[in-house]
């Protein structure tokens, strides 16, 4: 066969072979449009697009001796308010009684808060802030967009299963799925550097978080948060966020490095602890 | 109308009593048994997360000039209620009332302003329906 010969038969197979194979790729193409359509935002079971603020009521809870700072209403397996201290582990109590809240003597600058020093709040301790959260459903994935520090989660909605041996992170690994209308998020692959409240409420990286989130009406969603944490805990915790839609806010810049020197004037001003 | 320094110290009950206004934290540990409201003119509006602040100086009935700071909601908590950068302006005339700082510094919370002329400005709050 002459080159030329050659060259046009190579070009005939090389065409056939690219028609042939068109349809596979419509196929694949189908297969993988399929795949995501079924998951956009107005077909899910649910949807909580939206800008949500956290409420102030009943699911905040107070400071008390036994458990301090701002946190969640803790809650015992009859769904009661726990009363005294969190049970935690010899382990949990000596991380408890290191780490340095602000209290009645200690300011935000000589605290070790990590949220002062302005690295993400973690899961379950973003939901503590009173700040907005968006949520933005996308195919696979319905995305936690939180204003304060601009921390973001992703939770992969699309069946895959947890990152294997993967390095804890600050907001961790989350995966959902559906039950009826209620998103359940599982979470693990936490790193221990963040609290669980402002009173310096310790957790492990075996933190195991399991949110079950569904809507109380069109205004409101509830948020129950379930805790194991073998490590820090001797039992399971529990607890709840309600959230108020706010359908007229937008997100705003919150950028916790932006600290003015007179801010930090004002805490060494005002600093208890010398 | 003149104002002595401090004009008015006296127990708090209302304001004891509501939600913190500084919910998530402030950069100071103030006294919540004492509320103290004082007449100064503003020096700057420092308008910054984490938390906004203002500068402003207060004279004694003999003259003498003191800087105070009170320590105000995040920038975006204020703006959701109606508050901007320019909603204080240096030379304005303000009464700030609030609670003072644990550590006896000249610093307060600012939990409500108000101008000498009567005019008020946009509540400080949370979102008045967030506690439901």
């Amino acid at each position: 066969m002459k080159s030329r010969t050659k060259f046009l038969f190579c070009m005939g197979v090389f065409f056939f072979a690219g028609v042939l194979s068109v349809p596979a790729v419509l196929h694949a193409q189908d297969s993988q449009s399929r795949k995501t359509t079924g998951l956009v935002s107005n077909q899910t079971p649910a949807d909580f697009s939206g800008v949500w603020y956290p409420s102030t009521g009943s699911t905040l809870g107070a400071s008390t001796p036994d458990n301090p700072g701002q946190q969640f209403v803790w809650l015992d397996p009859e769904g009661k308010p726990l009363k005294g201290p969190l049970p935690l582990t010899a382990w949990g109590q000596e991380r408890f009684k290191a780490n340095r809240p602000t209290g009645p003597a200690r300011t935000a600058i000589d605290s070790d808060d990590p949220d002062f020093q302005c690295f993400p709040s973690g899961v379950p301790r973003i939901y503590l802030f009173l700040y907005p959260m968006e949520i933005v459903h996308t195919p696979g994935r319905v995305l936690m967009l939180f204003e304060y520090g601009h921390t973001i989660r992703q939770i992969f909605t699309d069946g895959r299963g947890h990152v294997q041996d993967a390095e804890p992170t600050w907001m961790g690994d989350s995966i959902g799925h559906w039950e009826g209308d209620t998103l359940v998020v599982d979470t693990t692959g936490l790193n221990d550097k963040t609290w669980l409240g402002y009173g310096g409420q310790p957790h492990s990286d075996a933190l195991h978080v399991i949110e079950r989130i569904h809507r109380i009406d069109h205004d409101s969603m509830m948020i129950d948060i379930m805790l194991d944490d073998p490590k820090a805990y001797t039992m399971p915790l529990h607890t709840q966020k309600k959230y108020v839609l706010k359908p007229d806010w937008n997100l705003m810049e919150f950028v916790c490095e932006d600290n003015s020197l007179n801010f930090l004037e004002f805490e060494k001003k005002t600093r208890i602890q010398k | 109308m003149k104002f002595n320094l401090p004009v008015c110290f006296f127990a708090v009950t209302a304001l004891c009593v509501s939600l913190p206004i500084f919910a998530h934290h402030g950069a100071a540990e103030y006294d919540n048994t004492k509320t103290i409201s004082l007449q100064g003119t503003v020096a700057a509006l420092q308008y910054l997360n984490p938390h906004a602040l203002i500068l402003f100086t207060v004279k004694d009935d003999k003259g003498q000039a003191t800087e105070w700071t009170a320590e105000l909601q995040s920038p975006n908590l204020l703006s959701r209620r109606g508050w901007s950068r320019s909603t204080l302006k240096p030379g304005d005339q303000i009464i700030v009332t609030g609670h003072p700082v644990k550590n006896g510094a000249k610093a307060m919370s600012g939990q409500k302003v108000v101008f000498t002329d009567g005019r008020e400005t946009p509540n400080m709050g949370l979102p008045p329906d967030s506690a439901k």
